[in-house]
């Protein structure tokens, strides 16, 4: 099978096999235009990230053929625990972040449901707080406007980890 | 914590002024293009066999916080001719778009606190269909003793709640019925032709016009149907009474449909005459466009919404009021407790047959004691969990993990240990943010439902 070289930011090439390099749309739309045996440019994404992505893929190949289930096709619905439960353990929130955006911009649909899920896990119990470090967002509420929704949302404020 | 905040700070000038950003960019990538020669291969086996993956020098090619990263507006256009970029797009606006339907709605209730442009997100009439749409996560039981008020128990009470278990917001005391993908189905307790359809979190409401037959309390049962899809923006839902009628000397089980599109009641042709299934045994559940209710003589009436046709099915022959017909992974399912002595199993039986499928040893520690405790099954949670009433305690146990949590101590309320008529009712409920006022959802239909950034305003 055809291989697609691409470049990552700090300079590492990376070669892919052409079946997976289309499941990325923004890869797929410049080959469309282009040769495929030019070099790929990806100066977005950092070589960690891609280590991480085709390591996805290489993870669903394996269970693909292990279940004979097309996960692929599928793209849709909650999605295999193992490797899922693998990417969790060592991605620090920050790289899982960035992360979501590389997957994002490269367009591979199903491999950014799973990391959202992913996101979603870690997020559901934080505070408003913490969330508001974690996505790096403005705080621009004055007290007394805050006060107010805070009252409409009690319930929403009361639990083990979250009572302030 | 010390953040990556601190190494690369932001600069917030160089963000606004679009020009010099995209010259900077421009020029970055043909030194990058050029001199990509001289520059050092990144040795991925540092990156890779840390235990927890460093940010790797981010000031590639930004020199900014990795959270501020912004999309460069303008990549040599040779390269990628059909442009994905989206001005100054940035690390939260993509989680905005994508990861945020995914959270469950008292974690963006409490998040609408986040800023301003949160909140209006959240409020927006479009973020609610596609939540309801991607969260399907079961987030809790609703629970309710004859007689009592309901009352709710929440598998983790940092990100799943509503504001009034006992859903005092109705106008009149219900009794709980059934439960589908967010929307909750009440009957009235002094009306029995009142059929209230109700999204707990956001507390609206609808009551649907009395049925045309009569469902007597002891001969009828219901299931809701309500499938979220990316079309379904006006929330349709479907709720269904198998019945018994008695036309000549042979009772047969009728089908009353209500139909949220055509607000009425439709009697199915098709009736079902089989003995099996005559003595129906409380509410059902939907799964993959199909509703299923248990009967007491061993056997499972299912209705076909699309087809409108009937089927049985069997229940394993030890079935029982401790088993509970429920979904996991996907696929309809029984699962049975079963008890040897002081140790405990749960049998899965799935597949048309309802064959046994696993047999799950169920490591309860502490919690089994010397004496006999009634065990019973509630449900099945999230593929991998199953919610047990175990003595006078609701437990969630994990079939993976083999742990055990304890989600309420004593059900409150008459408890006997008897399966009789203090015997309690169990709603697995999703805690999504489905609008349910029809006059609600057509007022904001008026509105472009893909501008992701249309206000909500208050009914």
């Amino acid at each position: 099978m055809k291989k697609i070289s691409v470049r990552t930011s700090d300079g590492q090439e990376f070669e892919l096999e052409e079946n997976l390099a289309m499941e990325s749309a923004t890869i797929k739309t410049s080959l469309d235009a282009f040769s495929r045996d030019d070099i790929i440019l990806l100066p977005n994404v950092n070589s960690w990230e891609m280590v991480k992505i085709i390591e996805f893929f290489t993870k669903v190949q394996e269970l693909e053929t292990k279940f004979g289930v097309k996960f692929m096709e599928k793209k849709e619905g909650r999605f295999l625990e193992a490797f899922q439960a693998e990417f969790d353990k060592d991605l620090s929130d920050d790289n899982l972040y960035c992360l979501l955006w590389t997957v994002d911009y490269l367009g591979i649909e199903v491999l950014l449901e799973n990391l959202c899920h992913l996101m979603a896990e870690r997020t559901k119990n934080k505070t408003v707080e913490s969330c508001r470090n974690l996505f790096g967002v403005q705080h621009d509420y004055t007290p007394e406007e805050e006060a107010e929704i805070r009252e409409d949302y009690s319930w929403a404020f009361e639990g083990p980890e979250i009572e302030e | 914590m010390a953040t990556s905040e601190e190494e690369h700070p932001v600069d917030n000038d160089n963000l606004v002024d679009n020009d010099s950003e995209e010259d900077q960019f421009d020029d970055i990538a043909e030194q990058h293009i050029q001199s990509s020669n001289e520059l050092k291969v990144v040795d991925l086996s540092d990156v890779v066999c840390s235990n927890e993956l460093k940010v790797v020098d981010r000031s590639d090619m930004f020199g900014r916080d990795p959270r501020k990263r912004t999309a460069p507006v303008d990549v040599p256009s040779d390269e990628f001719p059909h442009k994905r970029f989206k001005q100054n797009m940035e690390i939260q606006d993509v989680v905005m778009e994508h990861a945020l339907y995914f959270l469950p709605a008292k974690s963006l209730c409490r998040f609408k606190t986040v800023n301003k442009e949160w909140d209006q997100y959240i409020n927006s009439p479009f973020f609610a269909h596609q939540q309801t749409h991607s969260f399907r996560d079961i987030s809790g039981l609703f629970c309710q003793l004859p007689g009592d008020k309901p009352s709710f128990i929440s598998l983790d009470q940092d990100a799943y709640g509503i504001p009034s278990p006992s859903l005092s917001f109705l106008p009149q005391p219900v009794t709980l019925r059934t439960a589908c993908n967010g929307l909750l189905c009440c009957q009235s307790c002094f009306e029995q032709n009142s059929y209230y359809i109700c999204n707990p979190v956001n507390e609206e409401w609808k009551v649907l016009p009395e049925p045309n037959f009569y469902h007597g309390p002891d001969q009828s049962a219901l299931a809701l149907a309500f499938e979220p899809s990316a079309l379904n923006f006006a929330a349709h839902f479907e709720l269904v009474c198998a019945f018994s009628l008695s036309l000549t000397d042979q009772p047969v089980i009728c089908f009353e449909i209500y139909s949220s599109r055509s607000r009425s009641w439709r009697l199915a042709e098709t009736v079902c005459s089989e003995l099996d299934a005559l003595k129906l045994n409380g509410d059902g559940i939907f799964l993959k466009g199909v509703v299923f209710w248990e009967t007491f003589a061993g056997a499972i009436l299912a209705f076909d919404l699309k087809e409108e046709h009937y089927g049985i099915l069997s229940l394993p022959p030890n079935s029982g009021p401790q088993g509970v017909l429920t979904e996991m992974r996907g696929e309809l399912c029984y699962i049975l407790p079963v008890r040897e002595g002081n140790s405990y199993t749960l049998e899965i039986h799935g597949d048309m047959d309802m064959n046994l499928k696993h047999i799950i040893p169920l490591n309860l520690g502490f919690l089994s004691h010397t004496h006999q405790e009634s065990i019973r099954v509630l449900a099945c949670v999230n593929d991998d969990a199953v919610v047990i009433l175990f003595g006078d305690r609701v437990i969630a146990y994990n079939m993976k993990a083999r742990t055990v949590e304890t989600l309420r101590d004593i059900v409150i309320g008459n408890y006997n240990g008897e399966y009789n008529a203090g015997f309690a009712k169990y709603l697995p409920y999703v805690n999504s943010l489905v609008h349910v006022r029809s006059s609600y959802i057509t007022s904001l239909l008026s509105e472009d439902p893909t501008t992701s950034y249309s206000y909500l305003k208050s009914p």
